[in-house]
């Protein structure tokens, strides 16, 4: 049996079953989340090209599936981030039972989970580039539906990607004829020129961030914060695969340049326009900017420890972003209006702390999970390129600024601090708890990040190990 | 009953090269200028009869089939799609009325202009880091880039920016499938192009029934 094959159909199969269940939530959660369990298992557990004894059976994984000659291959370095891509999965589907989704989310999110592992799996890595495309398909049924009426931001998130696509597909064309005529290094060149025109476009580089901001302001917070969070690290994760592919491509300074500069590119943005957002949506699609040119920063520096850092900025903002969705997704369900949402925060003040908490970690304020990873990253770049420092300096207090500005305008601080607001609350039990619960874990992996940085920094240590 | 690829060629001879290279070159900037889906529709299923003729220069007559059989699906996906939610939009001030161009169609025709004029300059320089198989294919493959690129610039509606994609996807697998004519890659490049007509379907339902949700509240 293929590993690969077994990894890829479950969550495609469960995914066509949740469709059919799709009335009953918690069913569908209980499935996603098992499906996440099971999946885990399998990727931390079972012995790859080794014969096993299970149930009394003889098995055989294969890490390899080929079908109508393309291959799809799970190599040991995959084993991490597949972890990672599953544990996200398992907190957004319990986040998302939490608050409103789109009733096409948990399908989606399972087929996702297929066409990612497909991204991650397939050899050569043109087929990517397809699958990145579909993966967008994907994404747009959740994050446009029914009740958010706004399919903008969905419309440009597929156009940016559909552009991004023919690049990579282009490089692939490039690497081929390369390897037919190896002499001939305009075709490398031309390839990296691809390759990372195509990459930086899906990832959300200025000017094509557009779609950030708007997904998160008019999409369902939690399917906002997931594609943000999850689906963009998986295009970086290929970004990664590549640089572990290709030595010429990793050996290239001026594709890191790109890198450093690309990131810069979002960071500044992100500060100029953060200050002025008016809400919270957009100081989470602002600052989420800031935190992606952050990690290409990160990257572009090519050194083994910025490229853990890089690996800790995506872990903690996955946690930030469940926090700020939990928080949003209870408070603006629906609601469009600015006397509403002041209603409704007043009505929610567990779930308000829940989203302002979550956004400022996303700002890396200190004593919160985004912190300490963004304080090493200032550290390395006041060493080495002190004016970057500077600048990400500046659009962090930007964020910090706008978050404060939008709290001061919309939340009633006095009937938070007298108590008023705790007493009259609308929100459940349930909710409480769990906002309590994730504002905690927030400020405690923000307190004692040693705790998650082994396991951040062992996603990409087969790519620290040879940047050395 | 005929098959795609029998029907491919029995039409091959009517117009694989520069009579098909004028249809998309025409039809082409009919979908980037004109608002009025019933010519929007027309325009496409033309558009897409002759793209599929184009693909015969690159590919052998049955994958071109598949391509046709492709196109044809997502054709009447997008038929389906206009046809459940009405064939006209509201706004008719901005259509072309008599000798009265309005502000919005003048500005798309400059822009089809720019675009047809930079696929144009795309061949004449040598810049396109493809080989040529015939100038003719290739003009035409970047005509469907830039004016695919160009609605997708300057459209908000949902429809239109799901067919700029398409035929932005047309004019590179033109040029893609030159240099990758893989029956696997032909496949899924047409199942993304089925998918994103779906997707573009549903965001149509979505944006069409919120639209007229705000207009009826």
């Amino acid at each position: 049996m293929s590993l690969p094959m077994l990894l890829m159909t479950i969550p495609a199969f469960v995914g066509v079953l949740l469709y059919n269940l799709r009335r009953w939530i918690w069913i569908q959660v209980t499935l996603v989340c098992g499906t996440m369990l099971l999946l885990f298992m399998l990727v931390q557990q079972a012995p790859v090209d080794q014969l096993v004894v299970l149930a009394g059976r003889d098995m055989y994984f294969r890490s390899s599936w080929e079908i109508l000659g393309r291959a799809f291959v799970l190599v040991p370095s995959d084993r991490s981030l597949l972890t990672f891509i599953f544990i996200s999965v398992f907190l957004f589907a319990v986040s998302g039972a939490v608050v409103s989704v789109t009733t096409l989310f948990y399908p989606v999110v399972l087929s996702l989970v297929s066409i990612v592992m497909a991204i991650m799996f397939v050899h050569p890595f043109i087929y990517a580039a397809l699958f990145i495309q579909i993966a967008a398909v994907a994404c747009v049924f959740m994050i446009a539906g029914n009740v958010y009426s706004r399919v903008t931001g969905a419309l440009r998130y597929l156009s940016f990607a559909s552009i991004g696509v023919p690049f990579i597909l282009m490089a692939g064309w490039q690497l081929e004829m390369y390897q037919v005529r190896p002499d001939d290094n305009l075709l490398l060149l031309q390839a990296s020129w691809m390759l990372g025109v195509g990459v930086l476009i899906l990832l959300a580089v200025v000017p094509f961030h557009s779609w950030i901001p708007i997904v998160a302001r008019s999409s369902p917070p939690i399917v906002a914060a997931f594609v943000i969070a999850v689906i963009q690290a998986v295009i970086f994760f290929f970004l990664i695969d590549m640089l572990v592919q290709f030595d010429w491509l990793r050996n290239n300074m001026q594709f890191f340049l790109a890198l450093r500069i690309s990131g810069m590119l979002m960071i500044v943005t992100g500060g100029v326009f953060v200050f002025a957002q008016r809400n919270f949506g957009g100081l989470m699609g602002y600052s989420a900017l800031i935190d992606w040119g952050c990690t290409l920063v990160a990257l572009g520096l090519r050194l083994p420890n910025s490229v853990e850092i890089a690996a800790m900025i995506i872990c903690t903002r996955v946690i930030a972003l469940i926090v700020w969705g939990i928080g949003a997704g209870t408070i603006f369900n629906s609601n469009n209006s600015t006397w509403d949402v002041r209603l409704h925060i007043r009505r929610n003040p567990f779930a308000t702390v829940s989203m302002i908490v979550g956004g400022l970690s996303l700002a890396a304020m200190p004593l919160t999970a985004g912190f300490p990873s963004r304080w090493a990253l200032l550290q390395m770049l006041a060493g080495i390129y002190p004016n970057y420092a500077i600048v990400l300096l500046v659009a962090g207090l930007c964020a910090w600024m706008g978050y404060i500005r939008v709290i001061a305008e919309t939340v009633d601080l006095t009937g938070i601090i007298d108590g008023d607001m705790y007493r009259t609350t609308s929100e459940s039990r349930g909710t409480i708890g769990l906002s309590v619960f994730v504002v905690l874990s927030l400020i405690i992996f923000g307190l004692v990040p040693q705790w998650l940085y082994p396991k951040a920094a062992s996603m990409f240590e087969h790519i620290a190990m040879i940047l050395v | 009953m005929n098959s795609a690829s029998q029907i491919i060629e029995v039409l091959l001879p009517l117009g694989s090269g520069y009579v098909a290279v004028v249809a998309v070159s025409i039809m082409a900037p009919i979908l980037v200028v004109v608002d009025d889906r019933r010519l929007v529709i027309v325009a496409l299923a033309v558009l897409y009869l002759f793209v599929s003729l184009l693909f015969t220069n690159v590919l052998a007559p049955q994958i071109a089939g598949i391509k046709l059989i492709v196109y044809m699906v997502v054709w009447i996906i997008i038929f389906i799609c206009v046809q459940q939610k009405g064939w006209r939009y509201g706004e008719y001030s901005n259509e072309i009325g008599g000798l009265i161009v309005s502000a919005k169609i003048r500005f798309r025709v400059f822009a089809v202009i720019v675009a047809g004029l930079v696929g144009w300059q795309l061949i004449e320089t040598g810049k396109l880091p493809f080989p040529i198989v015939a100038e003719s294919v290739t003009f035409g493959a970047t005509q469907l880039v830039c004016q695919g690129l160009m609605l997708l610039a300057i459209t908000r509606q949902p429809l239109k920016v799901g067919i700029g994609i398409l035929i932005m996807f047309s004019g590179f697998g033109l040029l893609y499938s030159a240099v990758e004519p893989a029956l696997m890659v032909v496949g899924m490049l047409g199942l993304i192009d089925i998918a994103v007509a779906l997707v573009i379907c549903y965001l149509e339902l979505v944006w069409e029934t919120n639209t007229n949700k705000e207009v009826s509240t």
